[in-house]
């Protein structure tokens, strides 16, 4: 994946994107939206406004903040969350690249790969897609359908992968749909951390360097690190305070 | 000017009551392991208008105390700024100021 800001029209891009980092990217709305997580990860996102505060009636200014305020944090989220499914859909490119044959050869049709700086070695193998995608659908994950129809095997925009073939994806965007991104991928990370403690996953990791057994886990944090990463470039280049 | 030391105050319960409803509320942002650091910083100077050493040190405040005050007013105002930093999905609550 490589993201960047683009002149002329002013837009970043993500672009670059293999298969398993598409497969992240365009689970972003469903999993922004808690499918398939426990319905009280959401109330993260809609906390009581009120913290010891003696003598004052909880109840009345909690209810007024119910009927008030979480409908419009509810709207707010939700925008996000549609602008992006929206920007997956209708932003995104595809392009087929050719991977080296089984024997070794390289199709000389098809010299995308070098053009786009990718090398074969770098790229995750269809096997190991489909097995993540498997996983996505298993109990930890519990999402039924994909997140959008270009998770089928074939693309939205016709394009068709073979076997010695990899979909590359990219996403165009315009500037002013920065807060938004940055919104689903808070909420998403917000929600898999309260579903899934992944942030105190990251932190073993990171002090005993020894990886979750657990596959699931595993790409859970991955998908989590994945859009950490896209925040970090938007809370850089592109959202100003 | 120093009362007298044998004189007893008695409160107004008028004045009393404008006490009470003058009494500042805080708003708090707890800390939490998700929100980039940067972007807590970022909306503390969005939505208070601090400056970048501030808004950081507020930041800090919350990262390593675990909590903290980031504002002190009136209650609607705290209302206010509580609800929008809910909407950048901070954990921010509201307390009465003891």
């Amino acid at each position: 994946m490589r993201i960047y800001l683009e002149n002329d029209p002013d837009r970043w891009v993500i672009s670059d994107l293999n298969p398993l980092e598409w497969l992240f990217l365009s689970r972003l709305p469903s999993t922004a939206a808690g499918e398939g997580m426990a319905h009280d990860s959401r109330l993260r996102l809609f906390p009581d406004p009120l913290t010891n505060t003696p003598g004052v009636e909880p109840d009345e200014l909690v209810e007024e903040w119910k009927e008030y305020v979480v409908p419009d944090l509810a709207n707010q989220f939700q925008e996000a969350r549609e602008t992006v499914a929206q920007d997956l859909v209708s932003r995104t490119e595809t392009r087929v690249i050719s991977l080296v044959g089984p024997g070794g050869e390289e199709d000389e049709e098809d010299d995308d790969s070098a053009e786009a700086g990718i090398a074969a070695d770098d790229l995750p193998d269809e096997d190991f897609v489909q097995y993540v995608e498997e996983l996505f659908d298993e109990e930890d994950f519990k999402d039924d359908e994909p997140a959008d129809e270009n998770l089928e095997s074939d693309s939205a925009d016709g394009t068709s992968a073979t076997r010695n073939e990899l979909e590359i994806k990219t996403v165009s965007l315009p500037l002013d749909h920065g807060e938004l991104w940055y919104s689903a991928l808070n909420q998403a990370r917000i929600l898999m951390n309260e579903c899934w403690s992944i942030a105190s996953t990251l932190e073993n990791f990171a002090s005993t360097g020894q990886p979750p057994e657990d596959p699931a886990r595993w790409l859970q944090m991955a998908q989590y690190e994945f859009y950490s990463v896209i925040q970090n470039f938007l809370l850089s280049h592109v959202m100003k305070p | 000017m120093p009362n007298d030391p044998g004189t007893t105050i008695l409160l107004d319960p008028e004045t009393a009551t404008d006490l009470r409803l003058t009494t500042p509320w805080q708003v708090v942002v707890h800390d939490d392991p998700v929100n980039l650091m940067g972007f807590v910083t970022m909306v503390f100077r969005r939505v208070f208008g601090y400056s970048e050493d501030k808004a950081t040190q507020l930041m800090l405040e919350v990262h390593h105390l675990g909590e903290s005050i980031v504002w002190t007013g009136q209650r609607e105002k705290a209302e206010f700024y509580v609800a929008q930093l809910q909407g950048y999905q901070l954990r921010a609550t509201l307390r009465k100021a003891s």
